[in-house]
């Protein structure tokens, strides 16, 4: 929870389990403070006191947040006085916020200038000396809620000590991480160990070199040293400290060991920091903090970049050894493992098993030809900061030994963007291996990863940082429909090296390198939206675009920048920056944007139950539609069964209906065969005496026939027996002639014998 | 901004661009916008957006372009772009045959997860190398109009050739776009919260109780503003 949006949550009914644990956290801090106290430094106490004071007579009210910038203007005018000029103030606020002299440079502008994070104090002065002390988990809510209205009516005094110890509090970010980095490097291998420490010791050597070169303290503003540029690119130095003396000290124990100064004196670091680290040694301090120098490293850097056209990652594996980067063991469990750089697991456990895996995927093919011409295609007018002359060669070499060495990432566009800043700064090779220790150390690694569900986590931690800082603002973006992932995604992918002035980049990188990126583009990213909201409110869609693109930083254009920024923004040279930032605001008021580990954490947490209940949404949405599928299928055959079964009753109907027709037909073809049959009796019955007497009938004829057959038959016999009579008659009578004729004959031949004779 | 000519009802259309790296998603938004080219623009990162008018005969349609980084990594968020869209640019570059087959993985992808309905125009970009030879005599030319318009007419595709960089076509992409969006899928912006989207009323449901508390004054403004 910010310090701005604490009253203003608990004021919100509506989140009652929030404002209940902050309730209970306030108890806590009462009661252990004074436990506490003996830990820490005496000006605990007295905020504490200050606290205690303030709840009772000015509850909460819904004015807080918008209240809350009020100290913040004023003291940036007074800041911003001080800063051009080295007035009386400084010395007032330095007696009270400076416990170092020596560090009176950075620190003399710190304290007046945050005023904001005054709300902080009670919380951080319990945790942070805890946290790095014992590392034991502090509580999760840090209980400021109520000191909101405070700090209008803290004194100078108050605000001074508020100031230190908010500074305090969020060197939190900063002991995690040089923490987690030694926790990594106590686990290292004897090997890993020498080589870190050859690295240091030419970091030193070569901090010592330029701090020779400066010479004494006195040395006026450091400008372009040609000797330097090798080191130190004449780029944007943006640190106030060019007109300050340089704290050679601090910066020089800062290389000596980072761990030990941020563990004994964080808060001389953090306002160091927040001040600028003075150009001329940027690059190295970045180093340091980074721990990133390997000389090793860099000779394998050489090597592969001088394999053949056609070498890939296979080839650079081997040459990389033992430095190959961490696997992504599980790329399902977006776990603890991201939580920023502090965490980053270390590759050594992982990496035998991931070996045989490592060497696959589209840019583990690709050869070193083909990576040089796809990165290419982003260098030249395409990076950022192109007008800065960047060594174009250098900045392909980093890009394309980065894609052989980590061919799981390979080259994403952003990288180049990202290399940049780190090649004004120091040569190739060292630009290298603090690329390598930005992407695996510093986990941004996991922003490029496939899915890229890095950067999904940091803009949901964006988005609910931002709905308790600024809900208005959140509300209204989302209403205008603009996410976070429209405007933030390159924010977070690039460092904020794709739009934004280098000025201001090179500062969010001073504080990446110190407190990790996580926490830095968080706070940076929150601080630009809060500084913005009231333009931002006041646009829609249409204008928000452009805006929230390029227009963030304007808030911190210097309209009068003083003789020595200008002097400083001459220091850009070719740059073509014309603009002058005020750099120092913008990072004390990223510092004072309060983000702690456990805010992280939660929203981590909650991240991964919301990707975790999303995929199980996911899951679920898939089997319900599987099995829905499943079950559509079952109804559709069913369906299908129904449709047969109905066709077969309605054939089943058909044939039944055809039947009765017939049978009714039937039926009456019986009956008209009944009939016939009745008929036909009848016909059988009456037949017989018909026959009978037709019998009769032609018995009578035929024998009334016969009888005259018969009668005929005796009337033939008759004359047949007169005309056998007649016959004999005849016969008699022919023989009578025959004997007539004989006699006849006998006279006639007599006569004849008469008649010869003659 | 607002054109003199209040009569004719205005909407806002959500169009999100998307298509392999460098085919010129930006450079097509940059020329409909503001009429402009710049031979070596710097690659997208994540998304960019913008918006800008359509004057058609019957209404005026406000586009919210949102332009999406092309690169593959990217594509992994190129859901959260594309939610609520209305409208889609599947820009390929008609030299460059790979990205035809992206720009068809962004057509499916768009049919089965973006919004119903959404109108999408598959647009081939860099006519103006189309229309340059090689050495050899070759046309530049890799993929001819006839295979692109006859995928994009089996898939129910707008097509349009265009070339960024001379001009040529962009302008008829976003006006027949505008054109085919149905009337039913457009909503007027007009009293503060009434117009709002699927997307924005969700988000403030997200929000809950912190809602009340900045709501009035939002709708004060928005009132005013109109």
């Amino acid at each position: 929870m910010s310090p701005v949006s604490e009253p203003l949550v608990t004021t919100d009914n509506k989140r009652a389990s929030f404002s209940a644990k902050l309730e209970n956290n306030i108890v806590e801090t009462g009661s252990t403070p004074a436990v506490k106290s003996p830990l820490s430094q005496r000006r605990i106490s007295t905020s504490s006191l200050d606290e205690v004071s303030l709840i009772d007579e000015l509850p909460p009210s819904k004015e807080g947040p918008s209240n809350a910038p009020e100290p913040t203007t004023a003291s940036i005018i007074t800041r911003f006085s001080r800063s051009s000029t080295a007035s009386s103030q400084t010395t007032s606020t330095n007696s009270g916020g400076a416990p170092k002299p020596s560090t009176a440079a950075p620190v003399s502008r710190k304290p007046p200038v945050v005023p904001t994070p005054v709300q902080e104090k009670p919380a951080p002065m319990r945790r942070s000396p805890f946290s790095w002390l014992s590392r034991a988990a502090t509580p999760k809510e840090p209980p400021q809620p109520k000191e909101a209205p405070k700090s209008r009516r803290a004194t100078n005094s108050s605000i001074v000590s508020n100031a230190s110890t908010s500074t305090t509090l969020n060197s939190e970010l900063l002991l995690a991480r040089i923490e987690a980095n030694k926790e990594s490097i106590s686990k290292a291998d004897a090997h890993e160990k020498e080589e870190l420490l050859k690295g240091t010791d030419s970091l030193r050597e070569s901090f010592r070199k330029i701090r020779e070169r400066e010479g004494s303290p006195q040395s006026p503003t450091s400008t372009t040293q040609s000797e330097t540029t090798e080191e130190v690119v004449p780029a944007a130095g943006s640190g106030t400290n060019t007109d300050d003396q340089i704290d050679w000290d601090l910066w020089q124990a800062v290389v000596e060991d980072p761990y030990k100064i941020a563990s004994t004196m964080p808060t001389e670091l953090n306002q160091a920091i927040q001040a600028g680290i003075p150009q001329t040694i940027r690059g190295t301090v970045w180093q340091s903090m980074a721990q990133s120098k390997s000389i090793e490293l860099e000779g394998m850097y050489r090597e592969v970049l001088a394999l053949g056209p056609q070498a890939t990652a296979v080839d650079a594996r081997p040459l990389f050894g033992s430095y190959w980067p961490p696997m992504t063991a599980a790329p399902s469990s977006p776990g603890s493992s991201r939580l920023g750089s502090p965490k980053a697991s270390s590759p050594k456990s992982d990496t035998s098993s991931s070996r045989t895996t490592f060497l696959i995927g589209e840019w583990a093919k690709k050869t070193m030809a083909q990576l040089e011409k796809v990165i290419k295609k982003d260098l030249g007018d395409r990076t950022s900061f192109g007008k800065y002359k960047v060594d174009q060669k250098a900045l392909l070499n980093v890009c394309k030994a980065y894609a052989l060495f980590d061919p799981e990432i390979g080259y994403t566009q952003g990288m180049t963007f990202v290399a940049t800043p780190l090649l004004m700064n120091m040569p190739e090779e060292e630009a290298f291996c603090l690329f390598v220790k930005l992407m695996c150390k510093y986990n941004l690694r996991s922003m490029f990863q496939e899915r890229m569900k890095g950067l999904e986590l940091r803009l949901y931690q964006f988005d609910r940082l931002l709905e308790d800082v600024e809900p208005r603002l959140s509300v209204h973006l989302k209403r205008q429909g603009i996410e976070s992932s429209l405007y933030a995604a390159q924010w977070f992918l690039t460092l904020f090296t794709y739009k934004f002035p280098l000025q201001l980049v090179l500062r969010v990188f001073d504080l990446l390198f110190s407190e990790g990126v996580e926490g830095a583009v968080l706070k940076f990213g929150i601080v630009l939206m809060t500084k913005n909201s009231e333009a931002l409110l006041g646009k829609d869609f249409e204008s928000l675009g452009p805006f929230l693109k390029e227009k963030l930083f304007d808030v911190y254009l210097d309209g009068a920048p003083s003789a020595t920024l200008l002097k400083e923004a001459g220091f850009f040279g070719n740059g073509g920056e014309k603009e002058v930032y005020r750099a120092n605001l913008m990072v004390q008021d990223a510092c004072s944007v309060k983000i702690t580990r456990e805010m992280l954490l939660k929203y981590e947490v909650e991240w991964t139950e919301a990707e975790r209940t999303k995929r199980l949404n996911e899951l679920e949405l898939e089997n319900l539609r599987h099995s829905n599928a499943q079950l559509s299928a079952k109804v559709k055959k069913l369906e299908d069964e129904l449709e047969l079964v109905n066709k077969e009753h309605i054939d089943l109907l058909n044939g039944m209906v055809v039947k009765n027709m017939e049978n009714s037909h039937l039926s009456d073809e019986n009956a008209e065969l009944a009939r016939e049959v009745e008929e036909l009796k009848k016909v059988v019955e009456s037949q017989p005496m018909e026959v009978e007497a037709k019998f009769k009938a032609e018995l009578d004829r035929l024998m009334a026939r016969q009888l005259e057959v018969h009668q005929e038959n005796q009337s033939l016999e008759e004359q047949m027996l007169e005309m056998e009579k007649e016959l004999v008659e005849t016969k008699m009578r022919l023989a009578q002639v025959s004997n007539e004729h004989d006699v006849l004959k006998n006279k006639w031949s007599e006569v004849k014998k008469t008649i010869t004779a003659d | 901004m607002s054109g003199p000519d209040n009569s004719k009802p205005s909407s806002s259309v959500k169009l999100v661009l998307l298509g392999e790296a460098a085919v010129g998603k930006s450079s097509l938004v940059l020329r409909f916008v503001n009429n402009d080219f710049q031979e070596n623009k710097e690659p997208t990162i994540g998304a960019a957006f913008l918006t800008q008018k359509c004057n058609l005969p019957s209404r005026t349609i406000k586009f919210e372009i949102w332009d999406t980084a092309g690169q593959e990594r990217f594509a992994s968020l190129a859901p959260m772009y594309y939610r609520n869209a209305q409208s889609a640019l599947v820009v390929y570059d008609l030299t460059k045959p790979t990205s035809l087959t992206k720009a068809k993985h962004w057509v499916a992808e768009l049919q089965r997860q973006a919004s119903p309905g959404i109108v999408i125009a598959l647009v081939g970009n860099k006519l103006d190398l189309g229309a340059i030879t090689d050495d050899n005599g070759n046309s530049l030319r890799a993929i001819s109009t006839e295979d692109a318009k006859s995928y994009a007419e089996d898939e129910g595709l707008l097509f349009f050739e265009t070339s960024a960089k001379t001009g040529e076509g962009v302008k008829d992409v976003f006006e027949a776009i505008a054109g085919e969006i149905p009337e039913s899928a457009l909503k007027s912006r007009g009293a503060a919260g009434a117009g709002m989207g699927g997307g924005r009323r969700e988000a403030e449901g997200v929000l809950g109780g912190a809602v009340d508390l900045a709501r009035e004054g939002f709708g004060a403004k928005e009132g005013c503003a109109c």
